[in-house]
């Protein structure tokens, strides 16, 4: 008899299961972003492609100390510093990175280097749109870094 | 072992000797008491109170400094106590009170003593929250180095090194309390030649490497030991690359060597190797230009001219040049090519048969700090060898060694006592011969005849009796009495003096260059076979040729000035490696361009190359491995420590090519893997390089028996050359010499230290006024063969009646003015 | 004679046709309505509502290479698993009747290809060569994977063959209630009339058919031949391009041929308001009904999809046996006492 009991509970719960799911094809609407369209709503803390800031006025705020270099666990990021010269300065101070390179094939996103860096400098912004052509796009330098592309998110409330 | 004590740290008894300090007896323990001004090689002071520890004494327990307390037996001492701990926290807190949160734009973040110890003893946090004092930062101490006041801790490391080993006190400590800051004194410079040891020496970031500024963070770097090749010392480096690229030089301690300094130029000047202007990929001459081509037609370029000449006009008509700059087995590969494969003995290098020297340089730079006199004849260490000059400053000052000089010019270590010879250049032989006879008086020995008409004066007195005296001089001679015309008689002299004096087995000759002993070794000299055995000697020749695989001719060749007159005539191939004639005597220019075929080996495209049929690019010794013999027969190792520039290899690697493709039947025997396998061959073929190997020579390089070779035993008569005459124009006698700072091919590609050093001719005050001359004038120093143009400077250090032209000027070598009296000719002097 | 050859021919032709550009659209079907169970889309981006997906998809099947992996030893059978597959629903299709006849000049056309009076008999006998492809391909495969989906999937096509085939004869012996006798013709089961009562008798072994169905057909929750988690994709493992696309129609056009049949016995087939025989608009509407009743029947394949996960393999075992087989013997039985009483 018990068998019978499961077949029954079996079918029972089949059934509830059914209506379920038809109870969400007829009143729920798509929850789909046309993508490319529309922006995707993005949390504050998302990490995405990095970024160099700058100051208001201008002045690039990485100083090249490398400290993003040595946090970084894949090594991914390479900076190569140099002087400033006194009569036309990129960065407050003495020292500013000449060479700021970071490698997206081997970056995990885990935003080491935003943490290490003294001066905020290196942040990771909300693009997430990092798919190229050619491996060497992968490779951003340091104009791209400062010059990074409006991401097509719009930011929602941080939950 | 009498003298090993017992005493207490912490309540551990722990072993000292007698009268160390504490700091080196915890060391020894293992209990590493943190210090700022206390360093090894430098007096203790207790300037920065970081090592307090307590002691028990006998008014109780209190604190003391570890590195100015010597230990004696039964002292108990506590490192770990509270109050010990509490102190040095305190003081932690004074120092980072002012320090500057600089680390992120800190060369010495990464591997600052400050760093370390503020972690360790450190509390984390400061009482203070007053702005922080402000001094001057990034503030030029000198083209070289760069100070930064507000990270001083004001340890007194680099004054004390400059008083105490330079013996050149250029920098002091200003003011009071917090606002003591560390500078050069008004109206003076920092210019001691090995004033990069501050660097290294200091303990925070307050002097930093102006050339390598910012170009690195310590924990990503590479680190190669190796040594410096810029001249004869052979001080040990360690190279920081990093990317494949050198990114500074630091010293490597080596006791027997270089303690833990080197020189500026040893430090600074590493451009060469990644220059813009290095040669990236073979030339050769196609309708009369030099254009790019690959590796296998140059190389087939070289071996079909060599073939060509050699099939015309004989092996003797062709030549291989080396170089003292280059490793040993570049050099032996060279002449195991030239004499096994070519079949010629015409193999030789700019310092080699034509410098009259001791082939065995000096006895070692330990008998330079040990001295009990130091004899100097033609030679400036301070120019030369700045490491051995502060070696001997030490010798004088904590030594009390006299110093005998004979020079041309009055040499830095002239200040210190002793005795003062200043010949003028062909008045030397007449000098010596004084001197010999004077030692021959002072040990009561009967002088020879031909000694019978010299007189001796006070001084020739008062030397000769210093040098009786003395047990363990350091005695050598240089390049200055060594080199061109009438060094030969010179040579014999001044050998003739030292014998006479009963120290002839310590006369040494101070090699300027990094391997010109290592070349004579390698048998890169017309009459010499590797292990400085002479051509003629059957036995050696046997061996070579079972070594070899090949017969080997017992007639003496050419050698370099030889090879390079007979370009006009029975020479018509030269292979240079490494070595720049025309750069040196533009002269020479008529020599090479008539050959029929020049290969060129070199690093740049120097004025030689720029005449070549093949040009060969070359791999620095940074790029490549080798090895390389002191001026104190050490051989020590340099191994790879970057990535090749371009297409240039490593100067054996083209010779293993060049050799296989010349004759494929013998290629078995120049298969040689690698560097560490041709040393090995080298040890076979050089029997002083027996039982080393590339393993074996270690970190600290290993030395060949002083005694491998025979000493001077002998007083020689000989002819004394004719000086160069004087008359109504050529009036002045010239003289020339090597500067630290020059315009050498490596080291001017280092161009942020182009600018140093005073590079024009230099006359004697008297003189200048005599002409009517002022400093900075544009001067003509002219010969019979030619005439430069250069600014004037003027000292008092300089022989009036002598005008001193320097080597390697840029654009006016000296080399140009040479006639048939070489560098020992007469010149008249005049206002451009 | 001559003229019906040629109907036959145009009639399959224009069948294979539909039936394929049927089977296209089912996976646009079902990947849309899919997406709404999901609460998404669905495939939205090629052409309008992603109508050209199921094109775009066929072109890349298409242009894809064609490989026959180096370990394979027997490439013809190889090769005939997957054709195999895809036939058998083509050519069971034979036998169901689409639309009330059409008469054209004294010409009546029928809406199916053949009316054979051994119908049932030739679906079953048909579509059990399905599980022919599907060991064949497995086996062939030459690889641990392919061999167990194979092996599986055979296991369970004969389980579940055994309570259709039982259900089908209760279907069959059901045609005799108040006759003479019954019939294995489609056509004439169809036409029939039947009370009402017989009707929700039918109905009553619907469920039980459907599953069978369900599982026959290797749909979710039996999909147990491509279990990705332990066999990779079973019997498909070696199989890419045009091949696999052909696993893939078979898969497809089963549902099409399964919902047919269950329309045809359950569900009166054609027959629906207006699908009035001897009109001219009968047929039109008579297969209008019939495609709007089996895109139904799909449906509920798609809901069983998105509702209920996959089970085990012994579960799908022991519900064969246990429950399914015992309620096929059962109901065939009332249905053998039904037709001797009445």
């Amino acid at each position: 008899m018990s068998g019978l009991k499961e077949l029954v509970q079996g079918a029972e719960f089949i059934a509830k299961s059914m209506g379920v799911t038809l109870k969400t094809l007829v009143t729920e609407a798509p929850n789909t972003v046309q993508y490319p369209e529309e922006p995707v709503a993005m949390y504050p803390r998302f990490r995405g492609l990095h970024e160099l800031r700058r100051y208001e006025d201008g002045m690039e705020r990485c100083i090249g100390c490398s400290l993003c270099e040595a946090a970084c666990p894949t090594g991914a990021i390479y900076v190569l510093a140099a002087e400033n010269d006194p009569s036309n300065p990129v960065s407050p101070g003495e020292r500013h990175a000449e060479v700021y390179e970071v490698n997206l094939m081997r970056c995990i996103f885990c935003g080491d280097c935003m943490r290490a860096c003294p001066t905020e400098a290196i942040v990771l912004g909300h693009n997430f749109e990092l798919a190229q052509y050619d491996r060497v796009d992968l490779i951003l330098d340091k104009e791209a870094l400062l010059n990074p592309p409006t991401p097509n998110v719009i930011i929602r409330p941080d939950a | 072992m009498s003298d090993w004590i017992t005493i207490t740290i912490d309540g551990k008894e722990v072993k000292a000797k007698q009268g160390e300090l504490l700091t080196e007896a915890a060391a020894r323990a293992g209990i590493h008491i943190p210090v700022f001004c206390s360093h090894p090689k430098l007096d203790p002071l207790g300037a920065c109170r970081m090592c307090l520890v307590e002691t028990e004494g006998r008014r109780g327990k209190m604190l003391v400094t570890a590195c100015t307390t010597p230990v004696n037996d039964g002292a108990v001492f506590y490192y770990d106590s509270p109050r010990a701990k509490d102190a040095r926290a305190g003081t932690m807190e004074l120092i980072l009170a002012n320090h500057p949160l600089d680390c992120p734009i800190c060369d010495k973040g990464g591997e600052c003593d400050l760093q370390d110890q503020a972690m360790e003893h450190g509390t984390g946090h400061s009482h203070y929250w007053e702005e922080k004092r402000h001094k001057e930062k990034n503030y030029p101490l000198s083209d070289l180095i760069m100070l930064d006041q507000e990270r001083c801790v004001t340890c007194w490391r680099c004054i004390r090194y400059l008083e105490q080993w330079e013996d050149k006190p250029q920098l002091g400590l200003f003011n009071r309390g917090s606002a003591t800051v560390i500078d050069k004194f008004p109206d003076a410079e920092l210019d001691a030649y090995t004033s990069g040891s501050i660097v290294d020496i200091c303990p925070v970031g307050a002097l930093t490497n102006r050339l390598s500024r910012f170009r690195y963070r310590p924990w990503r770097l590479e680190h190669t030991d190796s040594i410096c090749t810029h001249c004869g010392m052979g001080c040990n480096l360690r190279i920081d690359t990093r990317d494949f690229r050198v990114r500074r030089n630091v010293a490597r301690t080596n006791m027997a060597v270089n303690d833990e300094w080197i020189c500026d130029k040893g430090r600074f000047a590493n451009g060469f190797a990644f220059s813009e202007q290095r040669l990236i990929q073979p030339l050769a001459r196609i309708d009369g230009e030099l254009q790019p081509v690959s590796w296998s037609e140059a190389l087939d370029r070289v071996v079909a001219g060599l073939k060509d000449v050699v099939a015309r006009h004989g092996a003797a008509s062709v030549g291989g040049i080396g170089s003292a700059k280059l490793s040993n087995e570049a050099n032996y590969l060279l002449g195991k090519f030239m004499r096994g494969l070519v079949g010629t003995n015409n193999v030789d290098f700019r310092e080699g048969s034509a410098l009259k020297a001791e082939r065995r340089g000096i006895p070692s730079l330990k008998a330079a700090r040990e001295a009990d006199l130091i004899v100097l004849m033609g030679v400036d260490p301070s120019e030369e060898m700045p490491v051995l000059a502060n070696f001997l400053k030490r010798a004088v000052k904590r030594g009390g060694a006299p110093v005998i000089i004979v020079h041309s010019r009055r040499i830095e270590l002239t200040k210190y006592d002793g005795v003062f010879f200043n010949p003028a250049p062909g008045e030397e032989s007449p000098l010596f011969d004084a001197l010999t006879k004077a030692s021959l008086q002072a040990r009561n020995e009967a002088s020879p005849d031909w000694l019978a008409e010299v007189e001796v004066d006070e001084e020739t007195r008062k030397a000769a009796a210093l040098l009786a005296k003395a047990e363990k001089p350091f005695i050598i001679y240089g390049t200055d009495y060594a080199w061109g015309y009438g060094s030969a008689s010179i040579v014999q002299a001044l050998t003739n003096w030292i014998v006479a004096a009963g120290h002839g087995d310590r006369l040494g000759f101070l090699h300027s260059q990094a391997n010109a002993v290592g070349a004579a070794d390698m048998g890169l000299m017309p009459d010499l076979l590797p292990g400085q055995r002479p051509l003629t000697d059957a036995a050696a020749r046997a061996q070579l040729e079972a070594l070899w695989q090949t017969e080997l001719s017992a007639q003496a060749g050419l050698g370099y000035s030889g090879m390079i007159a007979s370009a006009l005539g029975r020479i018509k191939a030269l292979y240079i490696m490494g070595a720049d004639p025309v750069g040196e005597k533009p002269g020479y220019q008529k020599e090479l361009s008539s050959l029929d075929f020049l290969v060129v080996q070199d690093l740049f495209l120097t004025e030689t190359a720029k005449l070549a049929d093949v040009v060969l690019p070359a791999a620095s010794y940074v790029e490549s491995a080798g090895t390389f013999t002191s001026t104190e027969r050490r051989v020590q190792k340099a191994p790879q420590a970057a990535k090749a520039v371009g297409d240039s290899l490593p100067d054996w690697t083209i010779l293993m090519h060049i050799a296989r493709r010349y004759a494929p039947e013998k290629a078995d025997a120049w298969r040689t893997p690698s560097v560490e396998a041709i040393f090995a061959e080298i040890t076979q073929a050089a029997p002083q390089y027996a039982g080393f190997t590339w393993e074996n020579l270690g970190d600290s390089g290993r030395q060949w028996a002083w005694d491998a070779l025979p000493a001077p035993r002998e007083i020689v008569a000989y002819q004394a050359s004719e000086p160069a005459p004087i008359d109504k124009t050529f009036n002045m006698r010239l003289v020339t010499g090597s500067l630290l700072w020059d315009d050498g091919n490596v080291f001017a590609a280092t161009e942020r230290m182009a600018s140093l050093g005073r590079k024009g001719v230099w006359l004697h005050p008297a003189d200048a006024e005599a002409l009517g001359v002022f400093e900075g004038d544009a001067i003509a120093v002219r010969s019979r063969e030619a005439s430069l143009e250069l600014p004037l400077y003027i000292s008092p250090r300089i022989r009036p009646g002598t005008v001193f032209v320097p080597f390697s000027l840029k654009d006016a070598p000296v080399g140009e003015l040479f006639d048939e009296y070489g560098p020992r000719t007469t010149v008249a002097v005049y206002r451009a | 004679m001559i003229t019906t050859i040629l109907i036959s021919l145009v009639k399959s032709l224009v069948l294979i046709l539909v039936l394929l550009g049927g089977f296209a659209y089912l996976t646009y079907y079902e990947r849309k309505i899919l997406g709404r169970f999901h609460v998404r889309l669905g495939p939205n981006r090629a052409g309008p509502f992603g109508l050209l997906q199921p094109i775009a998809d066929a072109v890349k099947a298409i242009f894809k290479e064609e490989v026959v992996p180096g370990h394979i030893k027997d490439k013809l059978i190889y090769l005939l698993g997957p054709i195999l597959t895809m036939i058998t629903p083509l050519i069971a299709f034979a036998v169901i009747p689409m639309a009330p006849d059409l008469t054209i000049g004294g010409v009546t056309i029928h809406f199916y290809i053949a009316d054979a009076n051994i119908a049932l008999l030739y679906i079953v006998g048909v579509t059990s060569f399905a599980a022919y492809g599907v060991i064949l391909g497995g086996w062939s495969s030459n690889n641990n994977y392919g061999l167990l989906g194979a092996l599986r999937t055979a296991s369970q096509m004969i389980s579940y063959e055994l309570p259709l085939g039982i259900l089908i004869v209760a279907i069959v012996l059901s045609t005799n209630i108040g006759r003479d006798q019954g019939s294995m013709s489609l056509v004439e089961i169809l036409n029939r009339p039947r009370p009402w009562w017989l009707w929700l008798w039918l109905l009553l072994a619907f469920p039980a058919f459907y599953i069978t169905m369900l599982a026959e057909n290797n749909r979710s929750p039996f999909d147990l031949p491509e279990t990705e988690n332990e066999l990779v994709a079973g019997y498909q493992t070696e199989y890419g391009g045009m091949k696999f696309a052909m696993y893939m129609m078979g898969e497809y056009l089963s549902m099409i041929a399964s919902s047919a049949l269950m329309v045809t016995l359950f569900f009166g087939g054609w027959h629906g308001p207006l699908a009035t025989p001897g009109t001219w608009y009968g047929p039109l509407i008579g297969f209008g009904w019939f495609a709007i009743k089996i895109i139904i029947v799909l449906f509920l394949y798609l809901w069983v999809r998105a509702s209920v996960p996959r089970i085990r393999y012994d579960q799908l075992l022991a519900f064969n046996w246990k429950v399914l087989f015992p309620f096929s013997l059962i109901y065939m039985a009332i249905t053998a006492v039904m037709v001797a009483l009445l």
